[in-house]
């Protein structure tokens, strides 16, 4: 009990009175409802003063969703933007690069907005904001970054409608990513989950080892370059009866809400397309 | 600080307690006009202990002390903060009105400081603790008025019935 005397006598008596003050104006507004109350609404008033303090770390963590709001607006008053309202300049660069000499660039592609899109009917279609003008035709493969996007059916001046691989007509060539698995099938969908198509027709004496095996495009159309991943083997069975796989395929792209997209142009689509003609004239 | 004066100060503490929570406490003053006043006697208490004391240990006692009038008031911090502020301005207090010479080891009364001293010792000590404790209450620059007018209604019952318990209390030392 001396000891804390002598020591009591040691601290300085501001520091202590303050402290002590400072105790209890803190028991005051924890325990009165109206002093309470009215130091509720001061010091919303004090921070709104310095500017800072709690309100401004509370809007700190509000800044994302902010940011969000923003973007909106911005896209909406850009849209009333005159120099943003269809540009029907054909970004020149991808059309025309060509590597070297020795090299002929085969595959093209045009950049383009998704501008429609659907993915809940069995047949599904996705407009984009590119067309004739741009040199969009019929049949050209659509992809984007991580997947493939579908084939391009209907082209108008400015804009082109694209068969969605979520259509049950949809086939695309597809194989698994491997040297040892050059075994290839048709990737289906029918017309139920949009986050997974149906690898089929591949025989099942070829193994499907791994569950994060990549399936890819062959190549073996003009529509899509080979190698594109288009997602990852989810899960395969070999139905009773059958002599092919089935497996699904988790697509990469989120169809419902993909955004950009590349339109292939397949500068020797013609050429390809005319000889295969000639062939089947033959048979 | 030994054991007799501790039992002296408990002593005078709870004769102070009960006057200002059994009786004052109880008493509703004739209001002037919207104004209500109460009568305080319980900084008494703290003006009542040791010369000597260090302000740190007056502090304390004052904190606790008020804490015992607050859980009696269901105002909890209010009593409290005011008894701390007196506590502190205590010393200040008693340079001015202590006459010269005076031993410090004697517990302040109104035997020993003669009427005067004290008066004004009393109406110093009431002029920090009243309006300290009306701003405590009101809590806002808003009720200035009624903080005014409330310590001063209260000032003057509140060092009516002090006089008359430190007279009472003068028996004690």
């Amino acid at each position: 009990m001396n000891t804390f005397l002598q020591l009591l006598n040691r601290v300085n008596s501001r520091v202590l009175f303050f402290g002590l003050l400072f105790v209890s104006l803190f028991l005051i507004v924890r325990n009165n409802e109206a002093q309470g109350k009215i130091f509720l609404n001061s010091a919303g008033r004090v921070t709104g003063f310095f500017g800072s303090g709690a309100t401004a770390i509370g809007s700190y963590f509000n800044l994302r969703r902010e940011n969000e709001k923003l973007q909106h607006e911005i896209s909406v008053l850009r849209g009333q933007l005159a120099k943003d309202q269809y540009n029907t300049q054909v970004n020149i660069d991808t059309l025309q690069r060509v590597l070297d000499s020795t090299r002929i660039q085969i595959y093209k592609y045009i950049e383009a907005t998704v501008v429609n899109n659907s993915v809940d009917k069995p047949k599904n279609y996705l407009t984009l904001n590119r067309g004739r003008h741009h040199g969009v035709k019929e049949n050209m493969g659509v992809i984007t970054a991580d997947g493939v996007l579908g084939v391009v059916r209907y082209v108008s001046k400015y804009y082109c409608i694209v068969m969605s691989v979520l259509h049950t007509d949809s086939r695309v060539s597809a194989q698994i990513r491997g040297v040892d698995k050059g075994f290839y099938g048709s990737l289906v969908w029918r017309g139920k989950d949009p986050r997974f198509m149906q690898l089929i027709d591949i025989p099942k004496h070829n193994k499907i080892s791994s569950k994060e095996d990549v399936v890819e495009t062959t190549g073996f159309s003009t529509y899509y370059p080979p190698g594109v991943t288009i997602g990852k083997v989810f899960y395969h069975s070999i139905p009773p009866g059958s002599s092919n796989h089935l497996i699904q395929v988790k697509l990469n792209t989120n169809m419902a809400n993909v955004r950009y997209a590349q339109i292939v142009v397949n500068v020797h689509a013609d050429e390809i397309n005319q000889l295969e003609a000639r062939a089947k004239d033959e048979q | 600080m030994n054991s007799s004066s501790t039992l002296r100060i408990s002593l005078k503490f709870i004769i102070i307690w009960i006057l200002q929570i059994i009786v004052l406490k109880q008493v509703q003053f004739l209001p002037l006009g919207p104004y209500y006043y109460e009568a305080f006697v319980y900084p008494l208490f703290i003006l009542l202990l040791p010369f000597g004391m260090h302000v740190n240990r007056l502090m304390l006692i004052a904190f606790f002390s008020g804490l015992l009038i607050d859980a009696s008031y269901n105002t909890l911090g209010v009593h409290t903060a005011s008894a701390v502020v007196l506590a502190f301005a205590r010393p200040y207090i008693l340079a001015l009105v202590l006459p010269r010479g005076i031993d410090e080891a004697f517990t302040p009364s109104l035997g020993r400081l003669k009427f005067l001293p004290f008066l004004r010792y009393v109406i110093y000590a009431f002029l920090v603790y009243l309006p300290f404790y009306y701003t405590m209450v009101f809590f806002s620059h808003v009720f200035i008025v009624e903080i005014i007018v409330k310590s001063l209604l209260s000032f003057i019952v509140s060092v009516f019935f002090t006089l008359i318990l430190a007279g009472i209390l003068n028996g004690l030392d």
